[in-house]
């Protein structure tokens, strides 16, 4: 059975209320201290989804049964587009708004976690796309070799 | 209780012989050690994991990304035949990597 990804609900999760607090507001008005809190904050989701990537490569190196796999990344790629998608939106906001000293670091660091995410959507789905790939047609002729092999003492455990 | 798995040597020699790192090697072997000769009823009994209605064979896939060779994902299927399970043997039947 498979478990819930930890670390990558997490990032959704925060990025998803961080995101709903951010997208209503107009950046250009917010106060030095909030303009600071916000890349500090977006500094932070990017940490979290780079962990997600690292958290899913490890597991990945070591080797993962690729149903349970498919199963328990398959609706973190719907939580993760949706993150994708507000995070582009922002970007374009905030590219708009250029040039202004106040919103450049803010747009460097919304670029940044719009680069990681798309690196650890692409990376998410090719794995996705690689535990579902469809069986190959079965050769039962090189089956009933091995089982009558395995009836004649042939095979050994391993 | 861990199953003995059986493995021909045909099989074995295209394990061996798979385009992996020495040490993705080892995971695969792990993986028939740690997963595949525990694996549980309620997988091997689950009809999407069977590979034909009735038939005592059942699928199980690793995947693996071989972080010390080539970098990419592989996808390694294990057709097994369960059934001498209740005598704790599984026999590995066909194996091949896509």
């Amino acid at each position: 059975m498979a478990t819930a990804a930890f670390v990558p609900d997490l990032a959704t999760g925060m990025a998803g209320g961080f995101f709903k607090a951010v997208e209503p507001r107009n950046i250009e008005e917010l106060s030095a201290d909030e303009l600071s809190t916000l890349v500090d904050a977006s500094a932070f989701i990017r940490g979290l989804f780079a962990d997600s990537r690292r958290n899913i490569e490890a597991g990945l190196c070591e080797g993962v049964e690729a149903t349970a796999f498919a199963s328990k990344y398959e609706r973190g790629v719907g939580a993760l587009n949706l993150v994708f998608d507000t995070v582009e939106r922002i970007v374009k906001r905030l590219e708009a708004m250029r040039p202004s000293p106040r919103v450049d670091p803010v747009l460097s660091n919304f670029k940044a976690l719009y680069d990681e995410l798309t690196g650890l959507r692409h990376f998410l789905l090719e794995a996705l796309a690689k535990a579902k790939t469809p069986p190959a047609p079965i050769n039962w002729t090189r089956i009933r070799e091995v089982e009558a092999a395995y009836s004649r003492g042939e095979t050994r455990p391993m | 209780m861990a199953y003995n798995v059986h493995v021909s040597d045909a099989d074995r020699e295209y394990l061996d012989a798979l385009p992996l790192s020495e040490v993705a090697k080892g995971k695969v072997k792990a993986f028939i050690r740690d997963t595949l000769a525990v694996v549980d009823d309620a997988f091997r009994n689950d009809p999407a994991n069977r590979i034909q209605a009735g038939s005592p064979h059942f699928r199980l896939q690793l995947l693996l990304l071989d972080a010390w060779g080539d970098r990419k994902l592989h996808l390694i299927e294990f057709i097994v035949n369960d059934e001498h399970a209740r005598f704790g043997v599984l026999v590995v039947v066909y194996v091949e990597c896509k």
